[in-house]
């Protein structure tokens, strides 16, 4: 079988046409925060539309979680927030226009840190912030008067005894910068209006998410919008929610013709960025190395918008103590808003970031107590039937297998110097629903759900396993593109969820006469104590790294990179190895180089040559990982278990050297300035 | 826009003579990105690739003649690569195969960017550029060549033939250090040569033109802080300036460790 991506005849979200459509580009906001005073069209020719803001004013303020944003600003608050758009027959004469809208601003106070912007008396982005969507599946706790849009809790324990109980205790913050996803396709879209229905073709994670912001925005019935979400070269999570579509539609609705609006590389750093955070952990130990208090303060800077950053901040939050039996536990996570583009979902969600810091102090902690690192983490680890400190009772728990193979793997025995291991421990979307019709077409079956396929082979894992539960070869599934109008409803393809969800649904509906099959999972966490149920699924995964550091030039290099991850039943062999060694190599952009730079509030490395992501020829010489399989076991997603323990891997191996570093990337600058103030 | 393709040296100087705002290219891996970006419109393109007089490599007279169509790919393997070590190892840094099989050693000139990697080994070569028009031909050193950043000094209705450097004997290596080990503008690069009793450096992305120190041996001690000390970088998105400095400090002291091993 030729697969269509590998002779080009895939057709992605940016392939996608319609008769007589136009192509859109946006103008964007030149200031971090600017009111915009005046918008003058007059000298962009007859044949573009021009969509401005008078254009949306009765369109509804919409955000997945929390309605803060307007399909075009009268206030600009980060550099390229959309202030007007344009349509014409050729995408080259909409770029051509784009500089012929004139925009008057009154530039505002600006804020560009998170924690900063935390403080009272911080310049304010938005003054009121109404909780909203349907992926607001948690209350919000906005801190009236301040930049923190959400804030979430644990309390567990009496973590002041805990401190007081300790024999050592280690305090340290830690800083990760902003990344992009990188995807290759851009975002890409095609709106178009039947009289009062809208239908939207776009590359999109969260179709229905999508269509029921739409119908909000509008003020249509969702059941008015049609979605379908057509496979896309690449996502990572930046294909979440409203991108580009509201103003897509919002452009075909005034020239009542077609619009497509693929963005040019440099707005993808406009448009959808990582969170960049600062996160203080404080970790107390006895000197057997028992833990017995863990403080974790984390800011998640989330731009200009609120978009998932919410859910962003309380995932980072609440698997912050990550898989260990701590007595005594607290974690205070923000959401804040800054005057930087906006921040939201991306491969590891929330946990590249707290990853980074709980692993990197729990070497801190065991350099000062004299234990070996992967000792300090056993004496301490997770077990099966043990409590969470939310409150949970954890299941099918293999953190000590994977830490022990992934140290295994780089011969941890045989001498520490140069190595480091991380665990991560990674929540899944809770609570969710996911469903799944399976229709008769002749000899064929054909499913109709609305997981979206974004080069992560969904459609291949969730075909085999069809194929395996109907009993007949995979030929005879046929898998089309999700439309909302055809598909039952699903939360979304995020958060590794979609192969261990919808397979699940779709053994239902093998099961069922009809051929419908619906799964839940249901819970959630009061956000101001952290109890509750954060996750019915954990994803379980270690990481181990060996590493070389050019004293001289500062230069990391990762000679061997391993990863163990509890894979459960493999539904795909070739899916889950090719999604565990992207995840590596990506984990290592994030670990060495990869950094959004912003001076002024303005990106500085808008494009693919001034931001590096990996190449071929940073992987390891030894690149080798492990899935910890099992017969007759869940399915484990695997979409993103084994990149929030990389950087850390690398971190502490670089640590074990004698240089401390706290904030990532790892570039040879900040390793250089480390080993000056190494002991 | 049109596209001229000349077949020989004589038609090509014709047609830039005719058309001085026709743009040469060879490999395209510059000029097709400044097309791409709309830095640049020009009225026509000069097509050089079915021009074989620019083609390929030849010994003459105790000289190295590099023809400007000489791609990075060539010019990492083969008796060329023992004859000319520092262009060969800088070559095989340039972005990946796809960029060394197109991208040739004329383009790196005439797009003349301070991080270009040819430069810095065919600048300790003491290379000599050798330009042609309708007019006649001349020969300019390589340092007169490169007048400032990405400007050089041909003339409108000038290409670039060929580029030459002393093939005797000496020893001589290039480095650089990048974010990431391919595909990458460098942060600095570095070549070094020992030629007999004298030192000479040339190091990029440094300073607005690629720069060239030279010393006697004697002064080997101080040399990796005169190279410092030359150059004069500018802090970016890739490096500070301090560690621009640093970096070609500690290239230099290796490079001259493994030069006079
Ligand atoms: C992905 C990528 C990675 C890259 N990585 C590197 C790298 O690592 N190191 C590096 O140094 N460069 C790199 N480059 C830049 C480029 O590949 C080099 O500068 C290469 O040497 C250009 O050669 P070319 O034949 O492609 O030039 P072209 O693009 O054809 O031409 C370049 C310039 O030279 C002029 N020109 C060409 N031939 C002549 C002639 N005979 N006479 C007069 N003028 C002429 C053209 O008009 C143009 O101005 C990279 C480029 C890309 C796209």
């Amino acid at each position: 079988m030729s697969d269509p991506r590998a002779t080009g005849s895939a057709r992605y979200a940016e392939d996608f046409e319609l008769p007589g459509m136009l192509h859109a580009r946006i103008v964007r906001s030149l200031f971090p925060h600017a009111r915009v005073v005046r918008v003058d069209a007059s000298a962009v020719p007859e044949s573009c539309i021009v969509l401005t803001p008078d254009d949306v004013r009765d369109l509804s303020p919409y955000g997945c979680q929390i309605e803060d944003q307007n399909v075009l600003a009268e206030r600009a608050r980060h550099v390229g927030d959309p202030v007007a758009a344009v349509a014409a027959p050729t995408p080259e004469q909409a770029e051509e226009a784009v500089p012929l809208v004139e925009i008057d601003y009154e530039q505002l106070p600006a804020v560009f840190d998170a924690v900063e912007a935390a403080q009272p008396g911080a310049p304010l982005l938005h003054e009121t912030a109404a909780a909203g969507g349907a992926a607001a599946y948690f209350a919000m706790r906005p801190q009236p008067g301040t930049n923190i849009c959400h804030r979430f809790r644990i309390r567990h324990g009496d973590v002041d005894a805990g401190f007081a109980e300790a024999d050592a205790i280690v305090e340290r913050m830690y800083r990760i910068a902003g990344a992009q996803h990188a995807h290759m396709e851009p975002h890409a879209c095609v709106a178009h209006w039947d009289g009062n229905r809208l239908e939207l073709w776009t590359g999109t994670q969260t179709p229905f998410s999508m269509r029921d912001d739409l119908a909000t925005i509008f003020g249509i019935p969702p059941e008015a919008i049609r979605i379908v979400s057509l496979p896309m070269g690449g996502s990572f999570g930046a294909k979440t929610f409203v991108r580009t579509e509201a103003i897509a539609a919002a452009l075909a609705r005034k020239a009542q013709r077609p619009v497509k609006l693929v963005l040019p590389r440099s707005e993808e750093w406009q448009t959808l960025n990582r969170h960049p955070a600062t996160v203080t952990v404080k970790l107390g130990a006895r000197a057997d190395g028992t833990l017995v208090a863990s403080q974790t303060t984390c800011y998640a800077d989330t731009g200009a918008y609120a978009d998932c950053g919410p859910g962003v901040a309380q995932k980072m939050g609440f698997a912050a103590p990550g898989p260990y039996r701590i007595p005594n536990v607290r974690v205070d996570a923000y959401c804040v808003y800054t005057n930087l583009a906006p921040n939201g979902a991306f491969r590891g969600y929330g946990q590249m970031q707290s990853t980074w810091a709980r692993e990197r102090a729990l070497d801190t902690l065991a350099e000062q107590l004299g234990l070996d690192p992967v000792e300090l983490r056993l004496r301490n680890i997770v077990r099966d039937g043990d409590v969470y400190c939310t409150g949970e009772t954890l299941h099918d728990v293999r953190f000590a297998e994977c830490l022990e193979a992934a140290a295994a793997a780089v011969r941890w025995s045989e001498g520490r110097r140069g190595k480091g291991i991380a665990l991560v421990m990674k929540g899944m979307q809770t609570p969710s629903r996911a469903a799944i019709a399976i229709e008769r077409d002749g000899d064929d079956y054909v499913l109709r759900c609305a997981t979206t396929e974004m080069g992560q082979g969904a459609k291949r894992a969730l075909s085999l396993e069809a194929a395996r539960l109907l009993g007949v070869d995979v030929a005879r599934i046929r898998f089309p593109d999700p439309d909302t109008s055809l598909v039952p409803y699903d939360t979304r393809t995020t958060s590794s969820r979609s192969t261990y969800m919808m397979s699940r649904a779709l053994a239902e509906a093998v099961r069922d006469p009809r051929g419908y099959g619906e799964i839940r999972n249901e819970g959630g966490l009061d956000p101001d104590t952290g109890q509750g149920i954060a996750s019915t699924h954990w994803h379980q995964g270690a990481a181990a790294a060996d590493v070389e550091v050019d004293e001289e030039t500062g230069k990391v290099t990762v000679t061997h990179l391993h990863t163990t991850t509890y894979a459960g039943r493999v539904v795909n062999r070739l899916g889950a190895e090719l999604q565990t060694e992207g995840s590596m190599i990506m984990g290592l952009g994030t670990a060495l180089f990869e950094e959004v730079a912003f001076e002024d509030g303005q990106v500085i490395n808008a494009n693919l040559s001034d931001y590096a992501t990996p190449s071929f020829a940073d992987v390891p010489t030894r690149f080798t990982y492990e899935l910890i399989e099992e017969d007759g076991a869940d399915v484990h997603g695997l979409g993103e278990t084994a990149l929030p323990p990389v950087p850390p891997a690398v971190g502490n191996a670089v640590a074990s050297l004698g240089i401390e570093v706290d904030e990532l990337p790892l570039k040879p600058e900040t390793v250089l300035a480390a080993m000056k103030v190494r002991v | 826009m049109d596209v001229l393709t000349p077949s020989t040296l004589d038609e090509a100087l014709r047609l830039k003579a005719e058309v001085p705002a026709a743009r040469p290219i060879q490999g395209g891996t510059d000029v097709m990105v400044e097309l791409n970006f709309d830095r640049a419109r020009p009225p026509a393109l000069l097509n050089l690739n079915e021009v074989r007089e620019l083609r390929g490599w030849s010994r003459e007279n105790g000289t190295l003649r590099l023809g400007s169509g000489l791609t990075y790919t060539e010019a990492m393997a083969g008796p060329l690569a023992e004859a000319f070590p520092a262009l060969a190892e800088a070559s095989r840094t340039v972005g990946s195969p796809q960029i060394r099989n197109r991208g040739t050693i004329g383009g790196n000139l005439g797009t003349a960017s301070p991080a270009g990697d040819a430069l810095p080994p065919l600048l300790v070569r003491g290379a000599e550029v050798e330009l042609a028009s309708v007019r006649g031909a001349r020969t300019l050193l390589l340092t007169e060549f490169l007048v400032g950043p990405k400007r050089n000094a041909l003339e409108p209705d000038e290409l670039v033939t060929a580029v030459r450097v002393p093939a005797g004997p000496g020893s001589e290596t290039f480095m650089k250090v990048g974010p990431r080990n391919a595909m990458v503008i460098a942060v600095v690069s570095l070549a070094l040569r020992v030629d007999g009793d004298e030192l000479l450096a040339s190091y990029g992305s440094a300073g607005p033109v690629t720069g060239l120190v030279r010393a006697p041996l004697s002064e080997r001690a101080g040399f990796p802080e005169q190279v410092a000390a030359a150059a004069s970088p500018i802090d970016d998105v890739r490096g500070t300036s301090a560690y621009r400095r640093h970096a070609l400090r500690v290239l230099t002291t290796r490079a001259l460790d493994r030069c006079l091993a």
